[in-house]
Order: structure tokens, then sequence, then C-alpha cells
């Protein structure tokens, strides 16, 4: 897979001009966020290409979507996410979409999508590692929150804020989505002294592509599946790991979404539709080292991937689903990754 | 008081006044030039200060102008859905804001609010995310919406004593055109921007360190500033003022007035000395030579004054020269006078008294003899009685002058020392070192009782008087001169007993036991050894 050339075709694609790209359905999506070979095969069946826009982190993505300007027919955004944008008439409604029986999800993954969004793959929020690096596999957060002294600049953190303080606040046994006030004090506090250990702020697969860090992160925050494209530049090495910790699975689901101002709502339906099958989300599953949410997929799986820790949780780990954030704790929530940053480039 | 000390106590008071006045000038050109110098200090402090304001200022309203006009402000101000908006887009105006704010920690707040005065928007880039605007800020926005302004700029210090430096400008909803002027239009925002001025803090806080004295912020610049003082302006209305305490220039000032006292006091010394030294050798000393010359004469030990140059000290040394000319020439009249018998001409009693004395303690001292020859004239009163006082005083001086005639000529030869003297009346006397029974004593009386052979001869005429000489001397006949004087007597006596006209030696005379004999009591030995003096001096019996 040629992996290290698209990127940055990837990347340039988010600057290209709308007229440039109207032949095709743009698609707003994580980094490495779908499977190529399902592309190929939607193109090869349409001739629509899929232009990615990519990007790693919730709020600019929402931005994203939120500016009418910005040229996207499809995005795969957070569940918790879905609904503002669907109440503010910004996406199409799904829930009319025909999906025959094999290409639909389970009903908490369509319950958590609602009928703005189509579950696309879900996940959920742990700690991606080196075990070329690491003498002992993490367990809890606490190996990544309050870590060994040996660790100390080789830690990448997220600058999502969702994220972040959901590792800090499940790890002081609070809920994720927390907008009390206190809560986010301590995770803040708890953040705070792990941050002279950090080395950077940002998804660590994101952040290993800079020259200046690369090789140089040993564990970070990251989402199941984030190993397989931290291992894509590992030359056939695969070190990284991810790993759930004991404190409990905080699941997420991204959903599919299509836009208002897509051009051409049909077309994109049928995308919607082509990764909605089986097969598709199989593959597309097998791709992102994620579960699918369609159940019929899931029974296509390799059976390896279907008992490996790093795609499922781990059996007997407390599962948390992720909810709505309090609307009036994101400003404070995005001021504490603010101060976080702010205290980082101090150092 | 000498004149040294009179020339210190002239000549100190008034250099150390010069001096003082001298360093009074000094000091307060110092403190001029000091003061001058720290105004200019000041106002460098005050314009690192201004500049430092004027970069902050120009960071406040580049923030302002950017972000109002960001797509993702307009898009902000222009939903009315708040949860949408706080969801949605309020990260939008977050990255407008910290796009432009340089990464070299200075702090920025960005605030909106509405018309009706709530607070919609807050982002800071602070360490503590907990931190919310503070009142005073918050206050300084409502006031922008309240008053007729569209905008306004200044500095806003909270209670904690933290300085902001704070843009609001208004803006008008949905379009973000600048905003109605007027108290609350419903139709405009406020928007905020505080920059935290660390760098012009610093500055302050350094400047009020160092001055002991706050920098104030001023509405309007001061009338009449303090000497020490100075004043820039930041912004309209806005001015800063350093005034530093009055002990800032305290030490250096108190150290430079006792410096300055120092070497007024030494340099008053030093310059009291070299004047001293140089009234010393040019007024005191010639005075002070004056002074031992004279001294000198009245002691005796010199003679005349030496006239060092001219001027007035020479001028002086002159006068007083010729005063003791004078002096010494009227005192020889008068001693001359005083020794000098009126009659004849030769010394008086007190000049034979004092040579007396004089030629004993020579011969005393040097063992050379001495004689005395006592003269009494004979007959002598019948010439008075016969021819009148006139003729007997010219007879008195045609005596004495064959006396001293023959006086010289006995010890002309021999060198030797002699006076002659009339002691009163017809009496006289001869003082000769010389020996009593030496040829000089011999021919002296040889040649002196040959002149009444025949009668004494005064202007052709001839007087019946012979002369009875008696002849003491020393060693031998004395043991004081006044004793030699009685002994003389004695002999004169006995020359006269013996039939006048003769000489008769004291040491020849026979030791009669009814003749009188010299004795002295110890108590009157004093007054003893000096003859009494007779007042009357004329011709007597």
């Amino acid at each position: 897979m040629p992996c290290a050339a698209i990127v940055p075709a990837l990347l340039l694609s988010a600057l290209t001009p709308l007229a440039a790209r109207a032949s095709g359905l743009n698609l707003l999506v994580w980094e490495w966020g779908i499977s190529p070979d399902v592309v190929r095969a939607w193109t090869a069946m349409t001739g629509v290409e899929i232009n990615q826009i990519v990007f790693d982190n919730g709020d600019r993505r929402d931005l994203l979507i939120a500016n009418v300007n910005a040229p996207i027919d499809l995005a795969v955004v957070d569940s918790a996410h879905v609904q503002p944008f669907g109440d503010r008439g910004l996406l199409l409604d799904q829930s009319g979409l025909p999906l025959p029986e094999t290409s639909r999800s389970d009903e908490r993954s369509r319950a958590m999508c609602g009928r703005y969004g189509v579950p696309y793959s879900w996940g959920n929020t742990g700690i991606v590692y080196r075990a070329d690096r690491l003498k002992e596999a993490p367990r809890s957060w606490a190996d990544l929150l309050k870590p060994a002294p040996a660790l100390a600049g080789h830690i990448a953190m997220t600058d999502d804020q969702e994220e972040l303080l959901a590792a800090a606040l499940n790890f002081m046994g609070r809920p994720m989505n927390s907008g009390d006030p206190e809560d986010l004090r301590r995770a803040f506090e708890l953040l705070r002294a792990q941050a002279p250990a950090v080395l950077t702020y940002g998804l660590p697969m994101t952040a290993q592509q800079r020259r200046d860090i690369k090789g140089r992160i040993f564990i970070g925050l990251g989402a199941t599946g984030d190993q397989k494209t931290l291992n894509i530049g590992g030359g056939g090495r695969e070190n990284w790991r991810f790993v759930t910790p004991r404190e409990g699975a905080m699941v997420w689901t991204d959903c599919l979404v299509v836009l208002r101002r897509t051009r051409d709502p049909g077309l994109a339906e049928r995308f919607v539709t082509f990764l909605a099958q089986p097969e598709n989300g199989a593959a597309n599953a097998v791709f992102l080292h994620q579960p699918p949410p369609n159940p019929h997929a899931a029974a296509l799986l390799p059976a390896a991937m279907r008992d490996d820790p790093q795609v499922y949780p781990p059996p007997g780990y407390p599962v948390i689903y992720r909810g709505p954030f309090p609307t009036d704790s994101l400003p404070l929530r995005r001021r504490i990754l603010s101060a976080l940053l702010a205290i980082h480039d101090a150092q | 008081m000498t004149l040294n000390r009179r020339a210190f106590v002239v000549l100190f008071p008034i250099v150390l006044l010069a001096h003082i006045v001298g360093g009074g000038v000094g000091y307060m050109g110092y403190r001029h030039a000091l003061i001058t110098q720290h105004v200019a200090r000041l106002q460098q402090n005050l314009s690192q200060l201004q500049n430092a304001y004027a970069e902050y200022a120009s960071l406040d309203s580049q923030l302002l102008y950017v972000v109002r006009n960001s797509s993702a402000f307009l898009t902000f101000i222009d939903e009315s859905d708040a949860e949408y908006r706080t969801r949605v887009l309020g990260i939008g105006v977050q990255d407008s804001l910290l796009s432009l704010v340089p990464n070299d920690g200075t702090s920025v707040s960005c605030s909106i609010f509405q018309s009706d005065g709530r607070q919609i928007f807050y982002f800071d880039n602070g360490t503590d995310p907990f931190e919310t605007l503070g009142p005073r800020q918050a206050a300084f926005a409502q006031a922008v919406l309240n008053d007729d302004v569209t905008s306004r700029s200044g500095l806003v210090t909270e209670a904690d004593g933290t300085t902001y430096l704070v843009m609001a400008a208004k803006v008008q909803a949905r379009t973000g055109g600048v905003g109605i002027a007027g108290p609350r239009p419903d139709q405009s925002l406020i928007m905020q921007v505080s920059v935290r001025p660390r760098r012009f803090a610093t500055i302050r806080r350094t400047m009020a360190r160092e001055y002991g004295a706050p920098v104030e912020l001023l509405a309007a610049p001061p009338a009449s500033p303090p000497e020490l003082s100075a004043t820039v302006q930041l912004a309209v209305g806005l001015y800063a003022r350093e005034t530093p305490s009055p002990a800032y220039l305290r030490g250096p000032l108190a150290r430079f007035a006792v410096v300055t006292g120092l070497c007024v006091v030494f340099l008053s010394l030093l310059s009291v000395g070299m004047l001293m030294l140089l009234v010393r050798r040019y007024i005191i000393a010639p005075v002070e030579e004056l002074d031992r010359q004279v001294t000198a004469i009245t002691e005796n030990r010199r003679m005349d004054i030496d006239v060092p140059d001219v001027g007035e000290v020479g001028r002086l040394a002159a006068n007083v020269r010729m005063l003791h000319g004078q002096l010494t020439r009227s005192l020889r009249q008068v001693r001359q006078l005083y020794e000098t018998d009126s009659v004849t001409g030769i010394g008086n009693r007190i000049y034979f008294n004092e040579k007396l004395d004089q030629f004993f303690h020579l011969s005393v001292t040097t063992g050379r003899p001495l004689t005395m020859l006592f003269i009494d004239l004979d007959n002598f009163k019948q010439v008075n009685d016969m021819h009148g006082h006139r003729t007997g005083d010219a007879l008195l001086g045609g005596v004495a002058s064959a006396l001293s005639e023959v006086l010289q000529e006995a010890i002309g030869a021999s060198g030797t020392m002699g006076i002659v003297a009339r002691l009163s009346g017809d009496e006289f006397t001869a003082l000769i070192l010389a020996d009593s029974r030496g040829a000089v004593i011999g021919a002296l009386i040889d040649a002196f009782l040959l002149k009444f052979r025949g009668g004494f001869r005064v202007d052709a005429a001839s007087y019946p008087v012979t002369a009875s000489i008696g002849v003491a001397a020393v060693p031998g006949d004395a043991e004081t001169s006044a004793h030699l004087f009685w002994c003389a007597d004695q002999a004169m006596y006995h020359a006269k007993a013996a039939g006048r006209n003769t000489v008769a030696f004291y040491a020849d005379m026979p030791r009669d036991a009814d003749a009188p004999e010299w004795s002295v009591m110890p108590a009157e030995r004093g007054r003893a050894t000096r003859p009494p003096v007779r007042q009357a001096a004329g011709p007597s019996g």
C-alpha cells in the first residue's frame, strides 16, 4: 500500500478548490480513516473519486462542517456531535435510507448515530505504546497520566480536549463527559502534573510524522486502530500496540453523515449504502483495525481479529458509552487544553 | 597676640568662607547636573515604557481588527443559537485570536458582550483555565457599551494588581461593521481584547523599585511637575509620570556634600597654610627680623638695624633705625651732660663712680693694678674769696685741663687706661690702670705738682694754690672700690697734714690708733661700696 505517498496528497486535498473536485465526493474523515481498497472498489464501480479531507481534532472537524463554504459532501463524525448538526439543518436525514437488513448496524450503534448518521465504525479510547520500548505493557491510565520517569519526554497526548479530559476523568472515576467544574479542575491538575513529561500534544499518529518527533514517542493517548497507522511507518515491524486501560473502555461510535449542502445527495447516499455493505464494512474494519458496527460485517472478520483485545475491548472491562458533552462546559474544556499547551510551551 | 596668630585669625575665616561659598556653588552645580542626568535617564526609562505600551497597544488593535474581521467571528456573532454558537463556532474565534498571538508568552484574552451586557464568549491563552474576565475589565466593556463612543482603549488594573491593556469596540451585530455610537444600541456587540503587558508591567515594576515610587498613570500631563520628574504620553488621555522618592538622590547628594565639606576644610587649611607661608615669608619674617634687631639693640647685643629693602617694612626699619640713631645720640648727649662737670668740662662725680666700679672690676678680673689719686687744691678758698667765683671757676678749669694733660702724657706712652674727674669743689681725682709705685704714676704726679710750682697760671695770672695728693691702689690697699676711695681720701688728708703740696701713699701711712679705720657693717656694705655724691661741685675750702 502506497501509504507514505498518499498522506501529503490527502493533506493537500483539503486546500484544493471545490471546482477541482467537482467530479467526485469530498469526504471529511480521520487520517487513514477509510480503506483505500474499499475506495478503489467504489471508484471502479461508479467512476466517482473520493476526495478525502482529513482532520485530527474533533473541534476543527466540527468547524469545517459548520462552514457552509467548505466543500464537503460526507463526513465521519463522532456520534455525540451528530445531533446538533442535524438539528441545525446541516445534515440530511438518513433515517429513511433504504438499507438492506445485512447492511444495518446494531441497534445501539444506530441509536448513537441517530437519524442523521449511519454507523461507520466504533472503538474505544485507550493507550498506544511501543512494545519494543516498554518492558511491560501499560494496563492503567496511571501508566500514561502518571508516567514512570523513564517515559518523560516520550509521551504524546492528543490535542482534542474531549479525548484528553475523558482519559483523566475516567482515571479519576468520573464521567468522561462531566461538566462539573470541580471534576474538570481535578482533571486539569492531573494533566498539568503530567505536562512536564509530555513530548507533544497531538495525536500520536499525526505527531509521529513530524521530523523532530519521529521515533521519540513511546506511549500515547489513542484509540482503537491507531496502532495500525503508527505501524505503517515502521518498515514492517509492528512495535506499536493498543491497550484498553483497566479503568474501562470508553466506547465511541463514528457515524457517516451526508451534508445538506452536497451537490449530489443521491451519489453521497449511494456511497453510504456502499460502505454499509457487510463485505465493504468488513474490509474497512480490517483496514482500520476497528470493530464494524454491522454484525454481518463483523461475522466476516478473521477469527483472530474478533478475539484481538486491541480491536474489541477485553471482556470484563467496564464499558462506558460516549454521550453528549454539556455545552456550557466546552469553553472551560477548551481553555484547559489551551492552558496545557501554554504550560507545555513555556517549559 | 603674635603676628602669626593675627594672620591666621584674619586669613582662616575669609579663606574658609570663600571655600564654603565655592563648595556651596559646587554642590548646587552637582545637584543640578545630577538632577538633569537623572531626568534624562527617567525619560529614557519612560521611553522604554512608552515603546512597550505602543507595542502592546499595536498588538491589541491588530488582534481586535483581525478577529472582528474574521469569518469565524462574523459567523459567531451572526449565530442566534447560543448552544450551537458555543459548541461549534466558539473554537473558530479562539483560533482566529491564537493565530495572531505571538508565541512568546504574551497573555491575551478576548471577550464578546451582547448589547444587553451579557458575556457570550471568553477565551484567554493563559495557564489558568479557570480564570475569568476580571470585573474591572468587564466594567470597561460595559462602559464602552453604555457610553457614546465606538471604541476605547486603556489600562485596567484588577484588584490583584495585575494590569491589562484593554481595547473594546462596538461591533454591529450580524454585519460586523463598526458599531453605532451611543448608549446601548440594540444592534451593537462589544468585542474586547485584553493584553497583559508583561514587559510594560516589568518596566513599571523595575522603575518603581529603582526610584522608590510607582509610575503614575495620569489622564492629563501634570501642570507643575517637581524638579526630578518625567512624563511621557502613552496614548490620548494617558500619561505616565515617574517622580522618584525624595530619598532617591539623598544618598549621592549626602555623599557629595560630605566629600565637598571635607574638601572645603582640607583646601581651606591648605590655602591658609600656603598663605601663612607667604605672609610669613614676605611680611611677618621681615617684621620679626626688625623686632629681633630692635630687641637686640635694647639688650645691647647689637648697635644698628639692617634695612632689608624698600617697601613698608624697609621704610619702617629705616625709620626705626633713624629713630634709634636719634635716641642714641640724644642719650649720649644726655649721658655726657649727666657725667660731665659743667665748670671744668671733665667727668663729674657720677662719671667717676661709674668708672671706679668699672676699673675696679677690670682690675679684679684681670689682675692689672689700679691706682687712684685723690687731689685737693690747697688755698683755693682764698683765691675764690679774693678774685671771685668766676676766677675760681677759671682756676678749676685750668687745673682740670692740666690734670687731663699730664694724664694723657703719662699714659700715652704706656698705652694703659686712665680717667680724670672733679669730685666736688676743689677735689679732683684720677684713676689709672697702673702700678702706684710705677713710672706712669710717678711721672704723672711729678708733672702735675710741677704745674703748681710758683703758683698756678691761668690766663697769664698766677695764683698761689698747690695740690695735696693721696694715692691708694689695688691690690694692696683696698678690697672694694669704696674702700679704695676711702684709702685715697685718707692719704690725701695725710698729705695735707704733712704740709700740703705733696703726695702721700696710703700704703706708707702709719697705722695710727687714733686714725679712723675703714669699716663697713655687712648690712651697709652695699651702700658703702659707692661713695656718697656731693651735690655741690663748686670750689670750696
